[in-house]
């Protein structure tokens, strides 16, 4: 219950001038009982595929089916999906007990149930003192609490999450976080969840989808889209990255245009090649006999590590990141030359 | 604040009071008046409240109320359903051709209105009566009550409609259980504009007005080309009470709405 398939969905909007394509041919497949996360920048579609899941825009092309049933054609009110708005929209007019009965009661059950399910709801996001009082007297975290509550109150197969968290300030938004977790635990829906926050993705999800212009670039878990990016801009939206240019030189062997060589896998036979390096996958090492050279620009203590950012030929500074350990170690000086190690296993190759 | 101060020449303040005293001494004068006792309007003798006991007692003048009451009822409900409608049906277009469209007809002299509609009336034959003045008045009443409709529809967040169909309410139930509640305000803030604005039309009023269907306004016209007589400044004084109650509770309405 709660798997939605997702086929070759496009959608334009008519924009100043020409169409703007929101969503061009996208295919996801989102098990039940997920965490799936939409990924990317502003404008890279992911809220248009949420409201096209949620029955909110109608796809120019394409499918979504749940539990194999083809949505396109049913409206809103008719989808067993619900949504958590960004801005919450909790109807003003209504007590909290009141927004989070109004689908119940359009689901038609029951006054007496109907109460007993809503407390229910509220219970379950702790906000069961406040069923009485109007949106415009809780606080965000509150509102954002009551807007959970009215989604799950009428029992979705799937939840849908748009930016939730975004108006959140930090520490309530950790709180919130773990809120969601504990709530997907409890309750076992699919939660399809949109955000631009990498280190949100990460944090809270089974797989994410790194979305761009209109495009999936990347579906994986949290650990393959940070460890194993495909492609250049998932490397780079996704975490801290340098990007080396270079030839194929042989096997297993490039040859960097900066100048240097290292060893790095699933390489092509021939050609250029990006590479994507993690700055907290290589070390310092001495210049002597070093793959990769570079000469120090400046050092930056950020607490539990330091980056030490490089010179190495290329037009942007090579990031190295260092854990500040007891005991410590002897930052090189600015202007002097250190060499680099790069595992051949943290060395890959992305496109784009 | 003080920023704003500085901008300003000093020395002003009395010159508001001037401004108070242009706007409201008039109206205070017809008030004090109204109590009379001197058959005199203009003569002050001593306090009675006569006067008002002669205009409940008159035929006439309760008649002509009673028609501008009819009339005042019937036009600003039709006037305001049809500007609901209308904001319903144009929400969403961009405002500044559209305003400028329904906001029109309040910058055309009235003697204009009053004219064309008479005009009009005649061209289909339509006799003229209570009716023909309910129709005239409901045309004016349609801007009075669609600027604060419509006013109060675009500033509603238009996901409460998504947040109502994804809570799976058909657009029928969407509408009575979320869009109507908060448009309410603005629906009976613009309802009482309409219902003053009519209530105490003259000009149209005068022109396609036919025998029979004299209104208040009308009415006191009439009596002031005898004479102005206490008797016209009670009714006026009235008048005058009802529009500011019916103000003051549109104006109520609408900030607890907003609120």
């Amino acid at each position: 219950m709660g798997a939605i398939t997702i086929r070759d969905v496009t959608r334009r909007f008519a924009g100043e001038g020409q169409a703007v394509l929101a969503l061009d041919g996208v295919s996801l497949d989102i098990d039940e009982g997920a965490f799936f996360t939409l990924l990317g920048p502003s404008g890279c579609g992911k809220t248009t595929l949420l409201r096209i899941i949620a029955g909110f825009e109608r796809p120019d092309r394409g499918a979504v089916r749940l539990d194999g049933a083809d949505l396109v054609d049913l409206p809103p009110w008719r989808r067993p999906v619900n949504t958590v708005f960004q801005s919450y929209a909790l109807f003003p007019h209504m007590s909290v007990l009141g927004n989070v009965a109004f689908g119940l009661e359009m689901q038609g059950v029951a006054a007496a149930l109907r109460g007993e399910r809503a407390r229910e709801a509220l219970r379950l996001v702790r906000l069961e003192d406040l069923a009485g009082r109007r949106p415009a007297q809780l606080s965000g975290g509150q509102q954002q609490r009551v807007a959970l509550a009215r989604a799950l109150a009428v029992r979705p197969k799937v939840l849908l999450l748009d930016e939730p968290l975004s108006a959140l300030d930090l520490k309530l938004r950790k709180e919130m976080q773990l809120e969601l977790k504990r709530l997907k635990a409890a309750t076992g829906i699919t939660f399809v969840f949109v955000t631009h926050d990498q280190e949100e993705a990460l944090t809270m999800s089974d797989r994410i989808a790194v979305m761009e212009g209109g495009h999936v670039l990347q579906v994986g878990s949290p650990r393959e889209i940070y460890e194993e990016p495909a492609h250049r801009f998932v490397a780079g939206f996704i975490g801290e990255t340098n990007f080396l240019e270079g030839e194929v030189a042989g096997e297993g062997v490039v040859r960097l245009k900066g100048g240097g060589r290292i060893a790095a896998a699933g390489l092509p036979a021939s050609g250029s090649v990006t590479l994507a390096v993690r700055p907290e996958r290589v070390a310092l090492v001495a210049a002597e006999g070093a793959q990769l050279r570079g000469r120090v620009l400046q050092v930056v203590y950020i607490g539990t590590d330091s980056t030490v950012m490089l010179d190495t030929g290329t037009d942007e500074p090579f990031t190295v990141r260092v854990q500040n350990r007891e005991g410590g170690w002897q930052p090189p000086s600015p202007g002097s030359t250190v060499g680099v190690a790069v595992p051949a296993d943290a060395a890959r190759v992305v496109a784009g | 604040m003080t920023d704003a101060h500085a901008l300003v020449p000093r020395g002003l303040g009395p010159v508001a009071v001037l401004f108070f005293a242009f706007l409201y001494l008039p109206i205070l004068i017809l008030l004090v008046l109204s109590f009379n006792a001197n058959e005199q309007a203009t003569i002050w003798t001593g306090f009675s409240t006569a006067w008002y006991g002669r205009v409940l007692g008159n035929g006439d003048i309760l008649k002509a109320a009673g028609n501008s009451l009819t009339v005042a009822a019937s036009a600003s409900l039709m006037g305001t359903a049809l500007a609901l409608l209308a904001a319903l049906g144009l929400k969403g277009r961009s405002s500044r051709p559209l305003m400028a469209l329904v906001s029109l007809p309040l910058l055309v002299p009235e003697i204009v209105t009053a004219v064309a509609s008479l005009l009009l009336f005649v061209l289909i034959g339509l006799p003229l009566g209570l009716a023909t003045v309910v129709l005239a008045h409901t045309v004016f009443c349609i801007p009075f009550a669609f600027l604060p409709i419509r006013a109060r529809l675009q500033g509603m967040d238009p996901l409460l409609g998504d947040a109502a169909h994804d809570l799976y309410a058909t657009p029928l139930r969407a509408f009575l259980r979320v869009t109507l509640p908060l448009l309410w305000p603005g629906i009976l803030s613009g309802l009482m504009l309409a219902f003053i604005i009519s209530l105490d039309d003259f000009v149209i009023t005068y022109f396609v007005a036919g025998a029979g269907a004299t209104t208040l306004p009308v009415y006191i016209f009439g009596m002031i080309r005898i004479g102005v007589t206490p008797e016209v400044n009670a009714v006026s004084a009235m008048m005058l009470v009802v529009s500011i109650a019916f103000v003051t509770l549109s104006w109520i309405v609408a900030r607890r709405g907003s609120a």
